[in-house]
């Protein structure tokens, strides 16, 4: 989607650029030592910890993508919030004490505490660089679909572009510097996301008429259907699979196809109500029938508001108001056209009521188990992924003591807290008011913000750039100091002075944020919310029950903890290599996946943590014997 | 691979660490009570979160609670964490 460049968002988004340069270039001379490179030695003050956290963890995936998929499904979206939250209550509460006391500079280092043991090293480097390069996927989705509208450039020089910024803020100053540029974010983006709720409460909720074209209701007499003037259908319309599908395909005067849903209108008489179609024709996306520029489909309105008083909004009456109202979803359904795979987004009209109601994302109601363990599946990874995300734990090593840790993270859980209630009202805001693109959800914030002005949305844009910013620098950080610090220092033993150990986290940044540039190239246009869901797969199957087991389990062994990590990351990816949602992505249908689930945590976490009971038990008898 | 197994007494000698760890898992085990109740009852009684309470579909009610659970289970465990560690300073036992 190409919009006008506003100059005013154009010099926000340098702004925040320079202040991030500007940051690390100031902090560049207290980054001499590993210690001070990798977490800031440990100098960080609690409260500037805590906005950091919430800058670290409040990435794209929230920002963007949370606000997106509750904006297009409504209460199952809400859910990741949730979940996300859990996620800090389980890191907190079990995680956080025993990782400070065993670690210094790594996630590596409090697993192989105990074990002092090249493998675990290793395995635990290659696991912590893994999950870094899939959360950064995410993040690198969300800012090429930001910057593309905003300097009006394509998604790879976007993607490009920010890459290349934020490797330079990360490689000039590490830790300290990727602390503050979080710092700041973390606060910005706890007040815009608060101003933009109350223009929403302020704006309260308003019926909307169809947009032009939407619905065609006077009978031509063509077919029976009711086509504009010049339009006709498809030849061979009625044994087409758009028309198996359910729906009539029809084209302009230009030849150009478009497919509609017959229906019903008020005075029972036949009514077409227009669908959104996107397939892919050499590797481009054609939308509509169009192939470029790509139309932007904006959506979402109110079709009867209830009978509310919308002087005096607050976040509660809000809410009971959309409850009471009739809105419009647009669900996505899928049909295979010769080879090409049709992804085809109809219009529902449904209550507030029932979108604030799961059926959204899982059919739960249908009684299908594939759904209730999908659901159960994300819940489990949402709950247990963030407290074994090596780029979240490093920061309890950035402050100076326990309470310092523990303070930063109940500042963290609150700030979070507040933000996900705040992108609620902004999803249903979006919802109501014809600002969500259906063929990039991560675009909603934004889009809800153009809706107040081309001023709010240069802010919102700016401030979802420094969310990316200041997430892809951190897990940068953790990901070099996986290479620097426990592949070449500890695992290859090669013998550097502090300086060197330095620079090798500088070229380690170089190389993780080029990865970081082309995995954001090849996967454009996924909901950011949902890969990073998988990432939280991931860490939960692959680190969390090593570090569990290797804190609190005194049989688990160093074999035992290699094993069930490599179980872990292997078995995660090719379950999501193998998920539905891959499928499409392949250009198949969902229903062709051999495995039914999105996301692996459910088969993948047991399955790790089984393998590490198994070979410890094994290799703890047989060291017995042998000795 | 060699390994070094160290007792959990040995790995957790600290008083106050494990006095501190042992308060963390006990109001995980309260709150991870509450998160499993939340996912079972959407698994086997999907349609609750559609009822209406106050005008308040009762899944974003339960969403709610859920947040602000998670917020006082940081605070109260912080206070407890606080007090232990006033103790501790006093020369008190955690």
């Amino acid at each position: 989607m190409i919009v006008p460049q506003d100059p005013l968002a154009v010099a926000l988004f340098l702004a925040v650029v320079a202040i991030g340069i500007g940051v690390s270039a100031h902090l560049v001379r207290r980054t001499s030592s590993p210690s001070e490179y990798f977490v800031a030695g440990g100098s960080i003050h609690w409260s500037v910890n805590g906005l950091a956290f919430i800058g670290d963890y409040l990435s794209a995936a929230s920002f963007l993508g949370v606000g997106g998929l509750i904006a297009t499904v409504g209460y199952d979206g809400f859910l990741y919030s949730v979940g996300f939250l859990a996620g800090w209550i389980f890191a907190l509460l079990v995680v956080a004490e025993p990782f400070r006391r065993f670690g210094r500079v790594t996630f590596t280092d409090v697993i192989d505490a105990r074990f002092k043991s090249r493998g675990v090293r290793l395995t635990a480097a290659v696991s912590t660089l893994l999950i870094c390069l899939c959360y950064l996927i995410p993040q690198m989705v969300g800012v090429g679909t930001l910057v593309t509208p905003l300097l009006g450039i394509p998604y790879y020089l976007g993607v490009l572009l920010v890459g290349v910024v934020v490797t330079v803020i990360v490689a000039t100053s590490g830790m300290a510097s990727t602390t503050y540029v979080q710092c700041l974010k973390g606060a910005a983006l706890l007040v815009v996301s608060t101003l933009l709720a109350v223009a929403v409460l302020d704006r309260g909720l308003q019926e909307q008429p169809p947009p032009v074209g939407e619905e065609l209701h006077h009978v031509q007499g063509r077919d029976g259907y009711p086509l504009a003037p010049g339009w006709t259908l498809e030849p061979g319309w009625s044994t087409s699979p758009a028309w198996q599908a359910g729906f009539l395909p029809v084209l302009n005067e230009l030849g150009q196809r478009s497919l509609w849903q017959v229906g019903e209108d008020a005075q029972g008489g036949d009514m077409l109500i227009r669908a959104h179609y996107l397939t892919v024709q050499e590797d481009s996306p054609v939308v509509d029938g169009q192939v470029m520029p790509v139309p932007a489909v904006q959506v979402g309105r109110l079709t009867e508001v209830a009978p509310c008083d919308q002087n005096s909004l607050n976040p509660v009456s809000f809410l009971r108001c959309f409850t009471q109202s009739q809105v419009t979803l647009w669900p996505r359904q899928a049909f295979v056209d010769g080879e090409q795979l049709v992804e085809v987004y109809t219009r529902q009209i449904k209550s507030g009521g029932e979108v604030l109601s799961s059926g959204g994302m899982f059919d739960l109601t249908s009684g299908h188990w594939s759904s209730a363990l999908d659901f159960i599946s994300l819940m489990l990874a949402l709950l247990c992924g963030t407290a074994a995300l090596p780029h979240i734990l490093i920061r309890y090593y950035t402050v100076g003591n326990h309470k310092a840790a523990r303070q930063s993270t109940v500042l963290a859980i609150v700030g979070i807290s507040l933000f996900y209630c705040m992108c609620l009202i902004l999803s249903l805001g979006a919802m109501t008011s014809n600002a969500v693109n259906l063929f990039d959800s991560n675009m909603t914030i934004p889009l809800l913000a153009r809706s107040f002005g081309a001023a709010a949305f240069a802010v919102v844009t700016a401030v979802a750039f420094a969310a990316v910013l200041g997430s892809v620098s951190g897990l940068i950080i953790a990901a070099s100091g996986a290479v620097a610090h426990d592949i070449m220092d500890c695992f290859m033993g090669l013998t550097m002075t502090a300086s060197e150990k330095v620079v090798a986290g500088r070229m380690a940044a170089v190389i993780v944020g080029c990865g970081a540039i082309y995995f954001g190239i090849v996967f454009e246009g996924m909901n950011v919310s949902y890969l990073a869901g998988l990432t939280f797969a991931l860490a939960a199957a692959a680190n969390l029950p090593a570090l569990l087991m290797s804190l609190f389990w005194t049989r688990a062994t160093s074999t035992g903890v290699v094993w069930s990590m490599l179980t872990g990351l292997i078995g995660s990816v090719v379950l999501i290599l193998l998920s539905p949602q891959m499928y499409v992505r392949y250009g198949h249908l969902a229903s062709d996946a051999p495995f039914v689930l999105n996301n692996p945590a459910l088969v993948m976490l047991p399955l790790s943590s089984l393998v590490l009971v198994i070979v410890s038990l094994r290799t703890s008898v047989k060291s017995t014997i042998s000795s | 691979m060699n390994d070094h197994p160290l007792s959990l007494q040995q790995r957790h000698a600290e008083p106050l660490s494990r006095a501190r760890a042992r308060i963390g898992r006990r109001i995980f085990a309260g709150y991870l009570a509450l998160y499993l109740l939340f996912v079972v009852a959407h698994v086997c009684w999907p349609q609750w979160s559609g009822y209406q309470v106050g005008g308040l579909g009762l899944g974003l009610l339960a969403c709610a609670v859920l947040m602000v659970v998670t917020c006082l289970s940081a605070l109260l465990f912080h206070l407890f964490c606080v007090r232990l560690e006033r103790r501790a300073e006093q020369g008190q036992q955690p």
